[in-house]
């Protein structure tokens, strides 16, 4: 990004006379990080709002830069984030002495990798009785912060969809959980071959949405994760053509599935694991909660 | 509610494979083969509920050959046709895609459109004879065939994004200080743009541009465009365009014979 010039030309306030707190950026589902900060699971289908409490001083920024009272000044957040390129901003504030609460919204279809966000205060008009070295031009910058948000690291997602089993028929329409599909190419991709469809219809399945940071929510969260787990497991040793030994390029369902059992049974090979499915199922599946850690806290 | 779409992604390494079989082919027509709408690795956004359905991609390929035969496809493309095919394609394919702009970031899908759903137009109108490995035009950088097509109408608009030139678009839509991304102002600087070059017939308009868009660099740093209403953004562009024009106006002068 350029930096600042050594000297814009006119006069700035001093930086005292804005104090801005740290900016809040909320998700659509409830999800709420400060400025600096990572926000978890975001995805394109969350939009976001910024929230950014400052307070003025107005009477001494309009003297810093020998304004006059009747001098209109600004307030207003930008947004940028790198993933897209996109920019916008929130709505343009008139100031007044005192608190105010800036506000944007980032719609998530337009967003990804960093938030880049900036408070910033301008001249909204010339001031015509301001003095000689007074900001001027309509827009001039008088105080600016940044800061950044992530809302997408390095690390891949579990593909999630969330839809309504009613409308898409899946279950018949009724009120299941989730439904998990995985395909059985192994050397197409890992993103591509599976699928976690949560059903929006179910009541536990919605509260894991709109709060996901509660205790019940928590457990629904582990006991889906737990179960994918297994479910994956059984369809790894389902499949007749998996072979630990072909080495599958990163990123392919093959080689997602050897890794899952490397790490659920590191010292059993595949022929074992089928023939401790085929004598005791039951026991079979305790050992994926044991490898699993399901509950352990 | 008409739905926007996520596309498949193709791996940059798989793409670099295609590219490389691709660019060894002799004809655009036996590309038509090859081509696609879908590939074993190609992957998705992970909670996209709108994957693009197999006909909306065998309508954007479609309308992209139909356009492409227009424009003299499977014989070699000219410079001028080629710009002329690009004026042509971009608002259709722009309108046929309905892609979630987000996932229209991804470089693998745009790799995808390229490589595997309309390699036959893709290398048609971007040859790669020297089978360069990461040829930008045709894996999904920003400049590749379709993808520049596609965020010159979303940030610019059909109007003005379909009157800008190659050169001028790019530099706007690569302009790393405020404007590129936001259309609002990127959309007042083109048509301050467009306006002057109407004005000003005898001037290069790509010069025209190159100098305000330095001129504008510069302002970026001491305003914030964002905060002006929309007769003091369309005042801002005015004088950066008329300062740009009497720069190149004096210079001519002062070149001139005596």
């Amino acid at each position: 990004m350029t930096g600042p010039p050594l000297s814009v030309g006119f006069l700035l306030p001093v930086q005292e006379r804005i104090l801005a707190a740290d900016p809040m950026v909320r998700t659509s589902t409830g999800v709420e990080v400060a400025g600096g900060q990572a926000l978890p699971d975001w995805d394109y289908f969350t939009n976001l709002s910024v929230h950014w409490p400052a307070t003025v001083d107005l009477p001494g920024l309009l003297d810093d830069c020998t304004l006059t009272s009747g001098a209109r000044v600004l307030g207003l957040v930008t947004w940028h984030t790198s993933g897209t390129g996109m920019r916008g901003n929130g709505p343009v504030t008139v100031l007044s002495a005192g608190g105010t609460v800036f506000t944007a919204d980032v719609p998530g279809a337009e967003a990804g990798g960093v938030l880049h966000l900036s408070l910033r205060v301008v001249l909204a008009a010339t001031d015509p009785d301001a003095g000689p070295l007074a900001p001027r031009r309509p827009g001039s910058i008088l105080w600016q912060t940044a800061t950044r948000v992530a809302l997408e690291g390095a690390g891949s997602r579990f593909p999630v969809v969330q839809l309504s089993f009613a409308r898409a028929g899946i279950a018949g329409g009724r009120r299941a959980l989730w439904y998990l599909n995985c395909g059985r190419d192994l050397d197409a991709s890992d993103t591509g071959s599976i699928r976690l469809y949560l059903n929006t219809d179910h009541p536990a399945v919605e509260s894991i949405i709109s709060s996901p940071a509660g205790a019940g929510s928590k457990v629904l969260a582990e006991l889906i994760r737990a179960d994918v787990a297994r479910q994956m497991v059984l369809h790894a040793l389902d499949h007749d053509e998996l072979d630990p030994d072909a080495g599958y390029e990163q990123g392919t369902l093959g080689d997602m599935l050897v890794n899952l059992l490397r790490r659920c049974f590191p010292a059993r090979t595949l022929h074992d694991l089928r023939g401790d499915r085929d004598i005791d199922p039951g026991e079979f599946e305790a050992g994926i909660q044991a490898a699993l850690g399901v509950m352990v806290p | 509610m008409t739905a926007e779409w996520v596309y498949p992604r193709l791996p940059a390494g798989v793409a670099e494979e295609l590219l490389h079989s691709h660019s060894t082919v002799d004809s655009p027509e036996l590309l038509v083969v090859a081509s696609s709408t879908t590939h074993p690795r190609a992957t998705w956004y992970p909670t996209a509920p709108n994957r693009v359905p197999r006909e909306t991609l065998v309508e954007v390929q479609e309308a992209v050959r139909k356009i492409a035969h227009g424009s003299g496809w499977p014989t070699p493309i000219s410079r001028y046709a080629g710009t002329d095919f690009d004026r042509r394609i971009a608002a259709e394919l722009y309108r046929r895609m309905r892609i979630l702009p987000a996932d229209a970031a991804s470089e693998d899908v745009w790799s995808f459109l390229s490589l595997v759903l309309l390699p036959d137009v893709a290398l048609w109108r971007w040859p790669n004879p020297d089978r360069r490995p990461r040829y930008e035009r045709l894996v999904g950088r920003p400049r590749n065939v379709f993808r520049r097509l596609w965020t010159r109408i979303h940030v610019l608009g059909e109007d003005v994004g379909g009157r800008l030139y190659e050169d001028e678009a790019v530099g706007l839509l690569e302009r790393p200080v405020s404007l590129g991304g936001n259309p609002r102002t990127a959309r007042a600087m083109a048509a301050a743009h467009l306006a002057h070059v109407e004005r000003h017939p005898e001037l290069p308009r790509t010069g025209l541009f190159r100098n305000a868009a330095v001129r504008m660099n510069r302002m970026a740093v001491l305003i914030s465009p964002e905060a002006l209403d929309d007769r003091q953004l369309t005042a801002l562009m005015t004088e950066i365009f008329d300062a740009a024009a009497r720069s190149l106006l004096r210079s001519a002068d002062s070149s001139a014979p005596r």
